[in-house]
């Protein structure tokens, strides 16, 4: 065969090639596209959802009434809204192509989301005290991160066992002056840490018996404090 | 990442080599593929090495004279490489009795292929030295067809012709999944041949006498002498070109373990013979095959070795990953929403799914075209889902048994 025929089908085969894989990588620039889009619009809605939590908590201020079990399961509702909301935005984020910044973005606002939930549930606990779900505050990182992979695992494993848990996550080295903010107060130094019902706090890798423990002495406490009350 | 980063050079260079191949073989169907007509036929001398071959050798010679030949101009030497079985005693019945020219040659101790052909060729008279394994059968207009490629006027530097080679015992399931895999190597040494990169020879090849003693004959010893000629013919510069007319059939092994070892002496045999020609790699004096297509198997082999490492690690860390899971979550873990069509699309991680099912679909078509080039009947049944997404991880481990035997030196038997 002619070398000069060779050479033009060794350039047509590569240009065919490289048209293939520039298809390929528009296909990733549509399918990120769509993620973008699928995250942003159920962070929306839980958006929306807090603040209906917002204004069914001013409304019953207003108006004087205490629904605790309403708000308990307004708050397990919407925690476990944002921990699917985390978990497909792990998965969209691990697939991503193109669309860093909007997924930047959309981590922010879903952390944010996540302040504004614990911010939330504190004010609960305010109100209505033991009557809530129990709440961690999980911080990861995602250098390294077996242990938090682990640890995620763990909380995973709880959340599927027990409906009165709510599992907020964070990266704790995210650039946000919110939850660095946080990271201070709790002075955060390691990940995993887990802030369990806003105060006890596990350094490190944390063992679910440990967590259970600790969840299962609040419930103790509960029924020390009010052994029969129904609301 | 840097998994992904290696599936997608894997892949790109798939894609690439496939649809250079898909250029190929449509080429083919334009290029002049009229043999020339002969008036008189050269004498060609036969070649058959036996060894422990008393239930095949007959049929074999029997293939032999019956090819559309004339069996003046054949010249018949069978070399018994020291069998232990009853092959001399059947041939020597066959020759009593045979009205051809048949020589026997009987070797003291067991050379090897590469020594029993060496012995044919000190005694070949013919013009043109024909290699026949004694487990195979041909084409009755094979041997004529084969013969005419060296009188075309584009092929005087053609040192050697081979012969598309089929599976004669396909009975057997793992036969069956082989059928597969010399359809694919049949097709793909047509396309070599085409873009004349062509460097192997098989069980039939046929050589011009002259050019095999000038260049000192088979390597005795090697594993995979039939590599290693049709290395040293490129290495010299001359060509070797593929007889698209005809073909012949071979037995094929029916164990997994016979297969295992042969392939491992196969793909040792590519391993020592490409460092033995490692002069030839990236030298513009060998054209694409020294530049591109050489250096292409030399890169899919060290792409073998880093796959296993890479894919074993993942599936390693994959494996303890999904028992912690497991382990943690215990039945918590089966619990999961099923996702609807998009989700299911928006999971799936497309940056390493669309170069593989680009790579999928080319392969699906060559797999295709290579069915129909040797004419045999495509049909999608089990060894065909085995062949194409399993045997790579057999393939792969025989790669790495093979690589271990070189290199530690381990001896080179059959």
């Amino acid at each position: 065969m002619v070398k000069v025929f060779r050479k033009i089908m060794l350039l047509t085969a590569f240009l065919i090639a490289i048209f293939i894989f520039l298809a390929g990588a528009y296909v990733g620039f549509v399918l990120d596209s769509y993620r973008v889009d699928d995250v942003g619009s159920s962070i929306y809605n839980t958006e929306l959802d807090a603040e209906s939590f917002v204004i069914e908590n001013e409304f019953f201020d207003t108006f004087g009434i205490i629904d605790c079990n309403l708000l308990s399961r307004r708050t397990k509702m919407m925690g476990d809204d944002l921990g699917e909301i985390g978990r497909t935005l792990v998965r969209y984020d691990n697939k991503k192509l193109t669309h860093g910044e909007e997924y930047n973005s959309l981590r922010r606002k879903y952390f944010l989301l996540e302040l504004k939930a614990y911010t939330l549930f504190k004010q609960m606990d305010q109100t209505c005290g033991v009557k809530r779900p129990n709440i961690i505050l999980f911080f990861y990182d995602t250098k390294n991160n077996q242990e938090s992979l682990n640890q995620g695992y763990v909380l995973d494993g709880l959340v599927g066992k027990r409906d009165d848990l709510v599992v907020l996550s964070l990266d704790k080295d995210f650039n946000d002056t919110a939850i660095s903010s946080l990271v201070s107060y709790y002075n955060i130094t390691i990940a995993p840490t887990l802030i369990v019902n806003f105060e006890h706090k596990f350094e490190g890798y944390t063992y679910e018996y440990l967590i259970r423990e600790n969840l299962e002495e609040r419930a103790r406490s509960i029924e020390v404090l009010e052994p029969t009350e129904n609301v | 990442m840097l998994f992904e980063i290696y599936i997608w050079i894997i892949s790109f260079i798939s894609t690439f080599v496939a649809i250079l191949w898909i250029i190929l073989n449509f080429a083919t169907k334009y290029y002049d593929k009229k043999l020339p007509d002969l008036k008189t036929f050269p004498n060609i001398t036969v070649a058959v090495p036996v060894w422990n071959e008393e239930k095949a050798v007959i049929q074999t010679l029997k293939s032999i004279f019956s090819q559309d030949y004339p069996t003046n101009n054949l010249e018949v030497i069978v070399v018994d490489d020291k069998s232990k079985d009853n092959t001399i005693k059947v041939l020597n019945n066959f020759i009593s009795k045979s009205k051809f020219k048949i020589k026997l040659i009987k070797h003291n101790q067991n050379l090897g292929k590469g020594g029993a052909l060496n012995t044919a060729l000190k005694e070949a008279t013919g013009e043109y030295f024909w290699v026949y394994d004694a487990d195979s059968v041909s084409d009755k207009n094979l041997l004529k067809n084969m013969v005419k490629y060296f009188y075309d006027k584009n092929n005087s530097d053609v040192a050697a012709v081979v012969a598309i080679t089929l599976i004669k015992n396909k009975g057997n399931f793992i036969a069956r999944m082989q059928n597969l895999e010399y359809v694919m190597a049949a097709f793909v040494r047509k396309l070599l041949g085409t873009a004349d990169t062509l460097h192997i020879t098989n069980a039939l090849s046929l050589f011009r006498t002259s050019i095999l003693k000038k260049i000192g004959g088979f390597d005795v010893g090697n594993l995979t002498e039939d590599f290693e000629i049709a290395m040293r013919l490129r290495y010299n510069d001359y060509r070797i070109v593929m007889c698209e007319h005809g073909n012949f059939r071979t037995q094929v092994p029916t164990k997994i373990k016979t297969m295992w070892m042969q392939r491992v002496r196969w793909f040792r045999g590519f391993m020592y013979n490409n460092l033995k020609y490692k002069k030839m790699i990236l030298n513009k004096n060998y054209g694409l095959l020294g530049m591109f297509q050489i250096p292409l198997e030399v890169f899919v082999l060290l792409c073998v070795f880093f796959s296993i490492g890479l894919f074993g690690y993942h599936i390693v860390t994959l494996f303890l990953d999904l028992a912690f899971k497991i382990y943690i979550m215990k039945l918590a873990f089966l619990e999961f929403d099923f996702p609807t069509l998009l989700q299911f699309i928006l999971n799936l991680n497309w940056n390493l799914l669309f170069p593989s099912l680009v790579v999928l679909f080319l392969g699906l078509y060559l797999y295709l075209a290579a069915h129909k080039y040797v004419g045999e009947k495509w049909k999608f049944y089990i060894p065909s889902l085995i062949y194409i997404f399993i045997y790579p991880l057999f393939r792969s481990m025989q790669w790495l048994h093979a690589f271990i035997l070189e290199f530690s030196g381990a001896e080179k038997k059959w």
